[in-house]
């Protein structure tokens, strides 16, 4: 299990948007955070979201739980 | 009412830089930026410890900020003014605001038409900058906001800032931590908030 923390701000939102789209992916709300889930490993592709890389590289500043396996510029995969 | 006990700041009153390149600092602050000039001290050295003969100039950034610079007549000039070339040079450095997109257009619109050599413009997490740099090397920014920070942000630093020394000063051998560890710590105190 896999787990993404993202503070429910503007710049952060296109992360949540690409979760809420991605059938292994779940979202809840978490205090001042959304919660981003997975059953198995977590994969979220940077070019869908259409964040620039100065933007990108900061998303995991929410926290995550599991193991980070890949954060370059083109994806972000925690298992 | 003013509390004794916690006072406060407002603003940036003025920051200062040493220069060894007087006419230059004045041509791209007074010319090339068109900062007004506030005032001028000149001033001989004086003190317990040999000090020179200088001049402490100033220009308006705007709103009661100053950026003001000294210049010490007949003095060597120091090496690596603005620290050394790459991320370490560009981590001290002036940020000043602008308040709207048309202006920041309009900075970089003056700044290529003097000849300054300027970066794309950046979009991060709640400002929009432009880069550039003085003829010391100093590193110079222009920031518009582009959100306002509220509580939840100032709440989800506080918890940044406890993960950041838990995981590289405090925690168990803090050498050997990576960003990830301190992500992976942040991410058990948010799961705790809830």
């Amino acid at each position: 299990m896999a787990v993404l923390y993202v503070l429910d701000v503007p710049e952060f939102q296109p992360l949540v948007n690409y979760a809420e789209g991605a059938p292994d992916l779940a979202v809840s709300q978490h205090g001042a955070y959304h919660k981003i889930e997975a059953a198995g490993e977590l994969t979220i592709l940077r070019e869908p979201t259409g964040m620039d890389a100065a933007i990108w590289f900061g998303g995991l500043v929410g926290g995550y739980e599991g193991e980070v396996k890949e954060f370059s510029e083109d994806v972000l995969r925690i298992g | 009412m003013l509390d004794k006990t916690k006072p406060v700041l407002h603003g940036v009153h003025h920051t200062a830089f040493p220069t060894w390149k007087p006419k230059e600092t004045v041509e791209f602050y007074r010319d090339v930026l068109g900062l007004p000039v506030l005032h001028a001290i000149t001033a001989k050295g004086w003190g317990r410890e040999a000090h020179p003969d200088f001049l402490h100039f100033f220009f308006d950034a705007g709103n009661g900020a100053a950026i003001a610079f000294f210049y010490y007549i007949g003095t060597e000039p120091m090496k690596e003014l603005a620290g050394p070339r790459g991320y370490l040079g560009m981590a001290r450095h002036t940020s000043w605001r602008v308040e709207s997109d048309e202006e920041i257009v309009a900075w970089r619109e003056r700044l290529v038409a003097k000849g300054v050599v300027i970066s794309e413009e950046v979009q991060h997490e709640v400002i929009k900058s432009l880069y550039f740099r003085d003829p010391n090397g100093y590193p110079l920014e222009i920031s518009l906001t582009t959100r306002a920070l509220g509580e939840a942000d100032a709440a989800d630093a506080a918890l940044t800032l406890d993960a950041m020394i838990e995981t590289f000063v405090d925690g168990d051998d803090p050498q050997s931590k990576t960003i990830e560890d301190m992500w992976r710590l942040k991410g058990e105190k948010v799961r705790e908030l809830a």
